[in-house]
């Protein structure tokens, strides 16, 4: 992983400790907690793709130099 | 100076993502009041029991009323309790039986609602009409927060994450659609059958990413994790019609005939995935707002507030996508080009 992927889920890492952090104590925890469980989803979700490309971009590069 | 301006739109994208993220985590839900029940009974009166979201219902000059069509009935007394409020009425004012909405003014809360809060059954011996002037107590709140509704409360942020990847499902299947087609136009057709290719991976990746999130949110809103929806249904059978895209390309060995047969195909499936998503669900009745004759984005689904962070959400989204689906298509052509060399 490169350093703009480390940073990338540092900065997603981050917001979710602080948001479940800040989430209000009440009945409606569940419900906050659905919100962060669908936004991880798709966050990380997205984060895993440019993750792929990233390891893709590694490997051509790779052959290209070997070549 | 023209190569940065290019690349604006990729700057764009991360802006509005990153402002939907913040705005989504951290913007505060305006108070509602999500649960009235029936504490007390006397012979001559009845009292509710209000808990509220986020209120303030110790806040000053409170008033609550029970309204039922154009019968507006005030409650004659009001206080508060550990988490909530009780609000006392005179049977003798309840004129009529059936359901009531609740109303609750402070001058904090401004006026909040909860529809169908009270079932009245039986009307008292004796009845009179109680003059009330609502008017000064209806209230709307001003400020930008996140607007309450029952049954979604805090999962209504969802919509600037797992709504969003059906737009960009929609614009990279169109881009798909639109290089089938031009590569059916030419006559190597490489490029074209390339791009329409990475466009529906791509795009399909964004539809598992839809699903998986809009299935954690049925479960606590709808008590399922499936549900026998149209608009579930028809994004599950459109996701199967896209395999089978990629499963039928793989199966091809000639570029030529892959790229012509598999562009022939995707037009079918763009045509499928529309009618599945976006012409089905409308024509039966749906959980999905927008659906079964209900408005979508319209001023009764969507709060203004929301739609401030909702479209750019959408836009963000989009323009990430398609950025996405250029590094994917650049890798696979510099791939290609270098298994050629």
């Amino acid at each position: 992983m490169n350093k703009l992927s480390k940073a990338s889920a540092l900065v997603i890492f981050s917001l979710f400790s602080k948001v479940s952090l800040g989430a209000d104590k009440t009945v409606f925890d569940g419900k906050y907690g659905v919100f962060i469980a669908v936004a991880m989803v798709v966050l990380l979700g997205v984060f895993l793709l440019l993750v792929r490309l990233d390891i893709k971009t590694r490997i051509l590069k790779k052959k290209v130099e070997k070549k | 100076m023209k190569g940065a301006l290019k690349h604006t739109w990729k700057l764009l994208a991360i802006l509005l993502v990153g402002y939907a993220c913040y705005m989504s985590f951290f913007l505060p839900m305006a108070p509602g009041i999500y649960q009235v029940t029936k504490v007390a009974e006397t012979d001559t009166s009845i009292d509710l029991s209000l808990l509220g979201y986020n209120t303030n219902l110790e806040g000053s000059n409170p008033k609550v009323w029970l309204q039922k069509d154009s019968l507006a009935v005030p409650a004659l007394e009001y206080f508060n309790e550990d988490g909530g409020a009780v609000a006392r009425f005179s049977k003798r004012h309840l004129l009529e039986t059936g359901n009531y909405h609740l109303f609750s003014y402070n001058d904090v809360d401004k006026t909040l609602f909860l529809p169908t809060a009270y079932y009245h059954s039986q009307l008292a011996d004796s009845t009179s009409k109680l003059a009330f002037d609502k008017t000064s107590y209806l209230v709307p709140r001003s400020g930008f927060e996140i607007p309450y509704k029952t049954i979604l409360y805090e999962t209504i942020r969802n919509l600037n994450f797992h709504v969003c990847m059906w737009f960009v499902l929609l614009v990279l299947m169109t881009y798909s659609v639109v290089y089938s087609i031009k590569s059916l136009r030419q006559r190597n057709a490489y490029q074209s059958d390339l791009r329409a290719e990475v466009a529906a991976r791509i795009g399909l990746y964004f539809a598992i990413l839809g699903i998986a999130s809009g299935s954690i949110w049925a479960k606590y809103t709808w008590g399922a994790w499936w549900v026998n929806d149209p608009k579930l249904n028809g994004a599950a059978l459109s996701t199967l019609v896209y395999l089978a895209y990629l499963v039928l390309r793989k199966s091809i060995e000639d570029p030529e005939k892959k790229a012509r047969i598999s562009a022939v195909y995707n037009v079918f499936a763009y045509v499928l995935m529309i009618v599945f998503i976006q012409i089905l669900p409308r024509l039966t009745d749906s959980l999905h707002p927008g659906n079964g004759g209900n408005p979508a984005f319209s001023q009764y689904d969507l709060d203004n507030n929301l739609r401030a962070i909702f479209y750019p959400a959408t836009l963000g989204w989009i323009l990430i996508g398609v950025w996405i689906w250029q590094i994917s298509t650049r890798i696979r052509e510099i791939q290609n080009k270098y298994e050629q060399a």
